[in-house]
């Protein structure tokens, strides 16, 4: 509450909610940085269309429970906090899947074991869990917004690749262009290695930005 | 087959055809945790192993009703979390209550341990209802070395990927994924593909 009403108090804090947004979104990414919810990238993002519902479902999930724990989660004792935050993230769960089911016909099958899994995803349970409660609602939004944006693109990218090196076609249409590529790429394996690389390119761009900003610092 | 012959097969699938973590790329982001506090491996695997114990149970019993309605079917993961959910709040309660020092010993454990037994778990509640009570144990015991075993690999890893003849932009976090993407390499080839 006292943070809360600190955070309230503080002056410019609409930059600060763009800052978060953007941190979840790239320089602090949830899977990138974070290692976060990585088994929906490595073992279920082997094509672009399951990783959009993926990422549908992710988002139906998180801001609803994210808004009730920012709301409710600082009322709760800490010991609590994790089995409540189970409990009401398998409860969105249901209207969710229900909604992707609608957006995709027959999703909820293809998506399989993946979709049940995402009620105990650790990004959607450390945000609910952690961050949510002590923070302001707008804060808590652009949070979750940015990490669940961040956590897609990364998802979408791996599985756009892996796709086309499938099948030579991404979303289920030729791109005129064919790349041999072992059955593998759609094993987790190759989405760790392929995640490892991208985490590399994050970090580096970090580092630049760190070295930069350090060169800058004592002119200014 | 006996039933501790059906406890050791079932003990093996965990920790090495059915293992999830590698093979299967499921429940890493805890490992990766887990294995950045060295000291607290051993009790963190034992309660992801506890965990997965009493989850395969009630699903074991939860299972055979809701297989027998095709409605209830679509519920059957958000009823697996929240019997996870109600277990961790059970033992959370018990300790913090009855044994409170063990509980400040256990906590920052117990609730992640608690997640990652839905994680580890569900896969296989998903696909077979009918664990009995001894492979049921088998693949809790399984599950729990399959953590610590796995844990103890990433500790060592994380280790080395932090040192500093490893380019910066790829020290900690994207070398330990190179490597993880390795030994799952070795993994697939033991399993022959993908496990869902």
């Amino acid at each position: 509450m006292k943070r809360k009403t600190a955070e309230k108090r503080r002056p410019g804090s609409l930059r600060e909610t763009r800052t978060i947004f953007f941190n979840g979104l790239f320089l602090k990414n949830p899977v990138l940085i974070g290692a976060l919810g990585l088994y929906p990238v490595v073992a279920a993002g082997y094509n672009l269309r399951m990783a959009v519902q993926l990422s549908l479902l992710m988002l139906f999930i998180s801001l609803p429970t994210g808004v009730i724990f920012c709301l409710v989660g600082e009322f709760l004792p800490g010991w609590l906090r994790p089995g409540a935050v189970l409990a009401v993230s398998a409860a969105c769960y249901l209207p969710a899947a229900w909604l992707v089911n609608q957006l995709f016909p027959g999703s909820l099958n293809t998506m399989g074991i993946f979709a049940g899994l995402m009620i105990c995803n650790s990004m959607v349970l450390s945000r609910c869990n952690d961050y949510a409660p002590a923070h302001l609602l707008r804060a808590v939004l652009a949070d979750i917004l940015g990490c669940v944006l961040g956590y897609s693109l990364v998802l979408c990218a791996v599985a756009c690749l892996r796709e086309y090196l499938q099948r030579g076609s991404v979303w289920n249409g030729s791109t005129g262009l064919y790349i041999p590529a072992d059955r593998g790429t759609a094993l987790p394996f190759f989405g760790f290695i392929v995640l490892g690389f991208l985490a590399a390119l994050v970090q580096g761009i970090n580092l630049r930005r760190e070295k930069k900003s350090g060169r800058e610092a004592p002119r200014t | 087959m006996s039933e501790f012959a059906k406890l050791c097969l079932a003990t093996l699938a965990a920790v090495a055809a059915e293992n999830v973590l590698f093979s299967g790329g499921v429940g890493f982001s805890r490992v990766l945790r887990a294995a950045r506090r060295p000291g607290l491996m051993g009790l963190y695997s034992f309660f992801v192993g506890l965990f997965s114990l009493f989850t395969l149970l009630l699903a074991g019993a939860v299972g055979p009703i809701l297989a027998a309605n095709s409605t209830i079917l679509f519920l059957r993961p958000a009823i697996y979390a929240v019997c996870a959910a109600l277990i961790y709040l059970a033992a959370a309660f018990l300790c913090r209550f009855l044994l409170p020092k063990l509980y400040q010993k256990i906590a920052p454990v117990l609730a992640p341990a608690a997640v990652n037994c839905i994680v580890l778990a569900m896969p296989y509640v998903q696909r077979r209802f009918s664990y009995t009570g001894w492979e049921a144990v088998g693949f809790a015991l399984g599950t729990g070395i399959a953590f610590y075993l796995a844990s103890l690999v990433l500790a060592e890893a994380q280790a080395r990927c932090k040192k500093g003849c490893v380019p910066r932009a790829f020290r900690n976090l994207p070398a330990t994924l190179l490597y993880v993407g390795i030994l799952g390499m070795v993994f697939a080839a033991f399993t022959g593909g993908k496990l869902f």
